[in-house]
């Protein structure tokens, strides 16, 4: 048996129902468009407009059928007759609300320019949801953001007018860089907002914590993005790259393992806790230790350890002094 | 029989249902369409009808029930009203399509994602032509694998109450927590459920990453309001300490860039910074290791020189 994707009838006639009124609305697309629109196959949009050319109101008389013509060789697809599904169906209060939720929380990303579009969307779609949007009043994915409004601003600018940034960037290891950076896109990951953009030091593209810049100029000159460079693949998150470390973490360092992205995660007797980690930079490393104060122990890096210790003796000298 | 055959048949069924104002009984329909008329007795076809109306219910197709005016409470037939299945009249332009597109791609979460990827599908039939200005430069997911995050949505949105597990920071065992629960929030790439803990009688903020297992939703619909004008978002930042200690840090030049970030002064490498717990502040401050020295106050001063004993003392061990 050829593997075939699985779609339940409900599936197939929520698409059908979306199909006509767009179709309707786009005139002339063909059917590769359409396909790619539904996210089906072309096989698969033929076989829904060859099912809908058969339904209609009972008798099924001509006149009482859809009509759709779709056999020009350009492949162009003309709704004639839509009967009486020509406007799509009411949404749902889990369609409203999962929509209405979404657009709310992308209210609050920092630097996202468009604001006044996105209010009018909301309304709009207030509007058109009527009743099925009661369900989803107070329903809050809120964010609290640390970034400063000008910077988020000034991001965006640069990115809607193709100007390069320069940044005062202090990284997770506490140091500070200057650098210049064509901007491309803002990334928001579960609140979190980034800055994704070719860094001219780096010569590759690179994520820059919103709430880490320091300063941003946009400078006059536009942006130069190599044709190649491209973005993250947000769907898989934003992992740092870096050589693994494996520690070994007393119960109050525990949650060391669900702050940061990690590999592996062991659970050990009396609440104690082995996560391997990604380490991009060491300093990182030893400053999380310092910190931890003896609960967090590395395992495979003996010669980490003996910076944490010097760092520690320097430290305490200062007082002893 | 194929899916497709059961696509066409609901596909029938609606048109049939909205054809007219009047009711259609049960009879016409079975007359009119082809799989209900072929069933082989009046038992198989109400069972295939009730099984369709139902699906069409399910999608939010609105079927009504007309009762007959003999006043006995018997059926005459169901009817759509066209005005009542189709999304009233709206017009997008290009740039509300593409926000819409955008918020549209939030949800990672399976559920959450398809039904907003079926409402966008929708709305897409209602653009005005306008074409978009520009790209939006935004990609925003909510990618938390946070198992209770769908179910803690549903259950604000219905009203409902939820239990769960919750773990404390130190402990091996969690308690129960039963909780109405009034909205969830990302604070600092962490998420969580702010609600009124019903056994605790007073609002609570909770760590989604602490609920262990999956939070379940139980009791009925509406069981409680979600008060007027609360902030959720502000009931966080409240249930953290405040800033209520100012410090004085020696600051190495060029160095501790994030905390001489957050002082409220400084002048000679002295920077003034306040903060609200003393150990949360000292373990942050031994971070930065030799390029800090604490000034005052002298218990912060001294809570620093322990930890960075305790810091020499493991290393040593290990």
């Amino acid at each position: 048996m050829s593997p075939r994707v699985v779609e339940t009838a409900g599936a197939r006639l929520s698409r059908l129902l979306a199909v006509v009124p767009w179709l309707s609305a786009n005139d002339g697309v063909t059917i590769s468009e359409a396909a790619r629109h539904f996210g089906v196959s072309d096989k698969q949009l033929l076989d829904d407009l060859w099912l809908l050319i058969c339904t209609g109101r009972p008798g099924h008389l001509h006149g009482d059928l859809v009509d759709i013509q779709f056999w020009d060789e350009d492949g162009s697809i003309h709704v004639l007759d839509a009967q009486t599904i020509d406007r799509p169906l009411r949404l749902s209060p889990d369609e409203a609300s999962a929509l209405v939720v979404a657009l709310r929380y992308l209210e609050q990303l920092p630097g996202l320019h468009q604001r006044d579009v996105l209010a009018s969307a909301i309304t709009k779609l207030e509007s058109a949801a009527g009743e099925a949007l009661a369900a989803a009043d107070g329903v809050t994915v809120a964010i609290e953001s640390l970034v400063p409004e000008e910077i988020g601003t000034a991001v965006a600018t640069a990115i809607t007018s193709n100007r390069r940034l320069h940044l005062s960037y202090v990284a997770a290891s506490d140091v500070r860089s200057e650098r210049d950076v064509d901007p491309m896109r803002i990334l928001s990951l579960d609140g979190r907002s980034y800055l994704e953009g070719w860094c001219l030091s780096a010569e590759a593209v690179r994520t820059f914590r919103l709430d880490r810049i320091e300063s941003v100029i946009i400078l006059d000159t536009p942006t130069a993005i190599p044709d190649d460079a491209t973005g993250v693949d947000v769907s898989l998150g934003l992992r740092p790259d870096g050589p693994l470390v494996t520690l070994e973490l007393q119960p109050e360092a525990a949650w060391i393992a669900d702050e940061y992205p990690n590999e592996s995660v062991e659970d050990l007797t009396d609440g104690r806790v082995m996560v391997t980690l990604p380490v991009s930079d060491e300093r990182w490393l030893t400053q999380l230790l310092l910190r931890m104060s003896g609960t967090v122990r590395i395992v495979d890096r003996p010669e980490l350890s003996s910076d944490v210790l010097m760092a520690a003796e320097r430290a305490l000298a200062r007082y002893e002094q | 029989m194929s899916k497709s055959d059961r696509a066409e048949r609901l596909l029938n069924v609606l048109f049939a249902l909205m054809a007219s104002a009047r009711p259609m009984p049960k009879s016409a329909l079975r007359e009119v369409i082809d799989a209900y008329r072929e069933s082989p007795s009046e038992e198989a076809f109400e069972r295939m009808f009730e099984r369709d109306k139902d699906e069409l219910r399910g999608m939010g197709i609105p079927i009504e029930t007309i009762e007959g005016t003999d006043g006995s409470g018997g059926i005459e037939g169901y009817r759509i009203l066209r005005d009542a299945y189709a999304l009233p009249e709206v017009n997008f332009t290009g740039d509300e399509l593409a926000v819409l597109g955008l918020a549209a791609k939030v949800w990672e979460q399976a559920s959450l994602g398809s039904s907003a990827q079926r409402a966008l599908r929708k709305l897409e039939s209602m653009g005005d032509g306008s074409v978009i200005d520009g790209p939006v430069g935004v990609e925003a997911r909510i990618a938390t694998s946070e198992v209770s995050f769908p179910v803690l949505l549903e259950a604000i949105r219905s009203r409902r109450a939820v239990t769960f597990t919750y773990r404390k920071p130190r402990a091996a065992e969690g308690d129960a927590r039963n909780v109405q629960p009034w909205g969830v929030v990302s604070r600092r790439g962490h998420w969580y459920l702010v609600g009124h803990d019903i056994d605790r009688a007073e609002p609570r903020v909770f760590r989604l990453s602490r609920i262990a297992g999956t939070a379940v939703a139980y009791g009925s619909e509406q069981a409680f309001d979600i008060p007027n004008g609360i902030d959720v978002a502000a009931m966080i930042t409240a249930a953290t300490p405040e800033d209520i200690t100012t410090a004085l840090i020696q600051i190495d030049p060029g160095a501790a860039v994030s905390l001489r970030r957050r002082a409220l002064n400084v002048s000679n490498d002295v920077a003034e910074i306040s903060y609200g717990d003393e150990d949360a502040f000292a373990s942050e401050l031994v971070g930065y290791a030799d390029s800090v020295v604490v000034l005052a106050p002298e218990s912060l001063r001294a809570t620093v020189v322990a930890r960075l004993r305790q810091c020499i003392a493991a290393q040593a061990r290990s």
